[in-house]
């Protein structure tokens, strides 16, 4: 006699059926419940991202000449920010933080944690980078407009990934220092509009822990100088940080700004009124500026 | 019976496994990657105490012992900051460690006490000094240390020297440093006499070499000899009664040689060894009496010994006999001069560290220093002598891969440098993994290259572009002559730093030479050398680059001329333009210039940025890149 008779089997057979069906059920609900928690809190993000940049784009209207940066009483007009494409960035993020949010459907079987976790990470991460960005939405400047005692610099910065901002310097005056964010990139590059005369690299802001911490480099005697009327090549600056430890240098950086002039500031590409004030006797960038007008470059 | 089979089938099991595992053991490794030939030796650096009877090997970044009551164990006292750069004994328990910081470059000497209890290593004591400087002498029964610490002033290099307690404190500050010499006058290189008085300085002040001296009537220190000019002089040993010390020096010679000076007289004594296309390099000596055993320098880019007394008196004699095959290179003996430890090349073959032990006849092999590489047939080097129309001769290394063919592709290889650097035929990894790849490479010691005396060396000066590559090339067209499995239609250039300079001007003076052009980390711009930000404001520096390349104030036509960058339109061969982003001694700026010129007028090119890559490589990771797509571009334009 067969221990399991062909009705018991019959029997189990279905009670196992009806729970797979029952489990799958319960599944399917689960799974529909878990999208719409997904798809809910990527409305959300996509709702807070629009805003922020609606926001945005009303402060451009206002601020459609300028916008002063830094501290009262120091006159730094900023123009574009050419580096950090803002609207890729943009574009970029969001990619990013819908894969980031829809990865908990399957990697995290749904985790409400998780999810809610990420959801706040993006937003954080997305209004740091706003509230830095509203300052620069700012207008170009041509050398025409620059007053008689104005000049134009490459600020040309290489840093390790966690600095924020470096400064810089009027040595003539006593102003506060100058302050130039660089996001956290790098490699930050930029013009910007500054008054003639020396000034020395300051100190650098770095991100610590949700605070910071800054690196003075005032006893490096790092100076730059600005002629008024011109394109001012004042060299990059170097600073890397080693835990507490930090190097930093002026370097020739000739060859990059003037691939980033070319990129992104057109208006200024002719090559004329450049000067290089880092190295005066370097010859480069009049070879480069006679090759141009020589036709033997683009 | 179950049981019966089950046994008989493990026992079979195990013999297949072991036969087979063996026999794979035994063989080659397989295929071979770059990391099998850039990574580090196993052991970067052994030392033999004194009585002989303690060995300590430098593995990694940790620190082994052995003896022979007691099997290999790890003293681990290294730095993850710091670079072991030496490691020796000053006796039987007093090992040193001379370590460099990693990104400060700072010198750190870490002493340890090591002695034997239970059966272990252990270390009872230990301090360090963070200085740079060098040991003069070791006071065994007080433990007590005689250093001499490096400092510069204006940018010249003096020392003063100092007795220091060596196990007062952990660390040793330069309030602990008792100074024994009463005047500095830059002195660099001291001796210390039996009194444990400074006997001898050397000093290079104002372009001039001068030797102080004390006499057996005069203990102070005094000016005994100034030279006309500055000469290499490194001391050995001074006698104080005779007033003769023994040293290598350039002095009134093209070359390095080993002699003995007569101070009392300002006269060379007796030259005891000199060679005609050679530089001593160093002087070996018995440690017990102080007395001259021989003398090395390079034949054939490997190191020779030449005794200075009669073979059946020399130990070295005893170790050729011991093995005879390939090469062998002392790394240090016992003070008696009984045990040894030696690296032994045979040919084709990866270096072994091996023990001998002349009083018994016997060597023991402790290691491989590439065991993954043992098995593997290396590509032969054949050392070329290349004479040039000026009356030079230049020595050349060509590798020739290991599979034969009737037409073999070339890389020609300029060194780095250019002044004062030179490349030899000890393993070199680039030229094997070419070799490995199929490809034939030559290093050519062109003019301006170390080891070749004065004259050789200054023959290069301001030769960047000139008879620097006519060298090269001279070279370069004697080797294709020679062997008829190259062929002057296949060959491409390929060097770093100055290499990667010459690379670029290689294509520029004549675009048919080379089907290709790799640049690594190459000059492009030798304006760009004087700008006070890459010189970083040192003025020796820039003296010397003034000296060896032209001055920039005066010449820059001439600077330009010679700058890849400014002969940007005569680049129409295929290049590789390679740099990386932490290089600090050749800006990346050099590599932008060029590829915004470039760029600019239209030339293809293939430009790679390497981030966090210096100068040269610091993990295999960064090699196995940079040799996927350099040995991808070789393979595009090489037959």
């Amino acid at each position: 006699m067969p221990l399991i008779s062909p009705r018991r089997t019959t029997i189990t057979k279905t009670v196992m059926i009806l729970l797979l069906f029952m489990s799958s059920l319960m599944q399917a609900k689960a799974a529909t419940e878990c999208d719409e928690l997904v798809d809910e809190t990527l409305l959300d993000l996509d709702t807070f991202l629009a805003k922020k940049q609606e926001q945005r784009h009303s402060l451009q209207q206002r601020f459609g000449e300028h916008v002063v940066a830094g501290k009262p009483g120091v006159e730094i007009y900023q123009l574009e920010l050419a580096l950090f494409d803002f609207e890729k960035w943009l574009s970029n993020f969001t990619e990013f933080a819908h894969s980031n949010i829809n990865s908990v459907r399957h990697d995290y079987k749904c985790d409400k944690k998780m999810l809610k976790f990420l959801h706040e990470h993006m937003e954080k991460n997305a209004k740091t980078i706003f509230s830095a960005n509203y300052k620069n939405i700012v207008a170009r400047f041509n050398l025409t407009d620059l007053k008689e005692d104005e000049g134009l610099a490459i600020i040309f910065i290489e840093s390790t990934p966690n600095v924020l901002s470096v400064s810089f310097k009027r040595d003539a005056r006593r102003a506060d220092p100058i302050e130039v964010n660089t996001f956290g990139l790098d490699k930050y590059f930029r013009v910007v509009k500054l008054k003639a005369g020396e000034y020395s690299w300051h100190s650098a802001k770095r991100n610590n822990r949700g605070g910071y911490t800054v690196f003075s480099f005032e006893d490096h005697n790092l100076k730059f100088f600005i002629q008024p009327g011109k394109l001012n090549f004042i060299g990059g600056l170097k600073f890397d940080t080693h835990g507490n430890r930090y190097a930093v240098e002026q370097m020739d950086r000739v060859a990059n700004s003037i691939k980033e002039v070319i990129k992104y500031y057109p208006e200024f590409s002719s090559g004329e009124n450049w000067v290089n004030t880092l190295v005066p006797e370097d010859n480069f960038l009049n070879f480069y500026i006679a090759q141009k007008l020589d036709g033997g470059i683009k | 019976m179950f049981r019966a089979l089950y046994q008989f089938y493990s026992l079979l099991f195990f013999v297949c496994y072991f036969t087979i595992g063996s026999f794979v053991n035994a063989q080659p490794a397989g295929k071979l990657y770059a990391e099998d030939f850039f990574r580090s030796a196993v052991i970067q650096d052994a030392a033999l105490s004194l009585n002989g009877e303690k060995v300590a090997l430098q593995i990694g970044s940790e620190i082994y012992m052995y003896s022979n009551q007691i099997d290999l164990q790890r003293l681990s006292f290294m730095s993850l900051y710091y670079q072991t750069a030496s490691v020796y004994w000053l006796d039987n328990d007093i090992l040193v460690l001379e370590q460099v910081h990693e990104r400060t470059g700072q010198y750190k000497f870490l002493f340890l006490e090591v002695s034997v209890k239970d059966g272990e290593f252990k270390v009872t004591d230990e301090s360090r000094i963070e200085s740079d400087g060098y040991i003069i002498k070791y006071h065994s029964e007080k433990k007590m240390l005689t250093f001499a610490k490096l400092d510069s002033d204006d940018g010249e290099l003096y020392a003063n020297v100092y007795n220091i307690e060596m196990f007062k404190k952990a660390k040793l500050r330069p309030e602990d440093f008792d100074k024994i010499n009463r005047q500095s006058d830059n002195i660099v290189h001291w001796i210390i006499g039996a009194s444990g008085k400074p006997v001898v300085g050397i000093s290079h002040e104002g372009g001039k070499t001068a030797i102080w001296a004390s006499t057996r009537s005069r203990r102070k220190l005094s000016k005994s000899w100034e030279m006309d000019n500055e000469i290499y002089l490194a001391p050995y040993h001074y006698d104080k009664d005779s007033q003769h010390l023994l040293a290598v020096t350039d002095l009134d010679s093209d070359k390095q040689r080993a002699v003995i000076l007569d101070l009392g007289n300002r006269q060379i004594e007796k030259v005891l060894f000199e060679k005609e296309n050679a530089d001593v390099n160093a002087i070996v000596m018995d440690s017990e009496n102080s007395a001259p055993i021989a003398v090395t320098y390079l034949k054939n880019g490997l190191t020779h010994y030449e005794h200075l007394v009669t073979d059946e008196d020399s130990f070295l004699k005893e170790l050729r006999s011991l093995l005879p095959d390939g090469q062998m290179d002392l790394l240090g003996s016992s003070q008696n001069q009984s045990k040894h430890l030696l690296l032994n090349t045979p040919e084709q073959s990866v270096a072994s560290l091996y023990s001998c032990d002349t009083s018994q006849n016997s060597c023991e092999f402790i290691t491989s220093l590439h065991p993954w590489l043992e098995g593997t047939k290396l590509a032969t080097t054949h050392t070329l002598q290349v004479p040039t129309d000026d009356g030079l001769m230049l020595e050349a290394f060509l590798t020739l891969p290991n599979r034969k063919s009737d037409n073999v592709p070339l890389v020609v290889m300029p060194h780095g440098g250019p002044i004062g650097v030179r490349d030899t035929d000890y393993f070199n990894p680039d030229a094997q993994w070419l070799a490995y790849n199929g490809f034939a490479t030559l290093r050519v010691n062109y003019r301006g290259s170390k080891g070749y005396g004065n004259e050789f060396l200054k023959k290069g000066f301001e030769q960047w572009g000139r008879a620097i590559e006519e060298d090269i090339e001279l070279a370069t067209d004697f080797a294709i002559e020679k062997f008829s499995e190259l062929l002057h239609s296949n060959k491409c250039i390929y060097g770093s730093s100055y290499g990667g300079y010459s690379a670029l001007m290689g294509i520029i003076r004549d675009s048919s030479r080379y089907r290709c052009a790799v640049s690594f980390a190459g000059v492009t711009d030798l304006s760009l050398l004087f700008s006070p930000y890459s010189v970083r404001q040192n003025a020796k520096l820039r003296e010397f680059l003034v000296k060896v390349v032209g001055d920039p104030t005066s010449d820059l036509e001439t600077l330009q001329y010679y700058s890849p960058l400014y002969q940007y339109q005569k680049i129409t061969t295929p290049l590789l333009l390679i740099h990386g982003t932490e290089d600090n001694v050749v800006d990346i700026e050099h590599a932008w210039r060029l590829n915004l010129m470039l760029d600019s007028a239209g030339i293809k090119h293939n430009f790679l940025v390497f981030d966090d890559l210096g100068h040269s490589f610091s993990t295999t990771g960064q090699v196995e890149l940079f040799y996927d797509r350099v040995v991808k571009f070789l393979n595009l334009h090489l037959e």
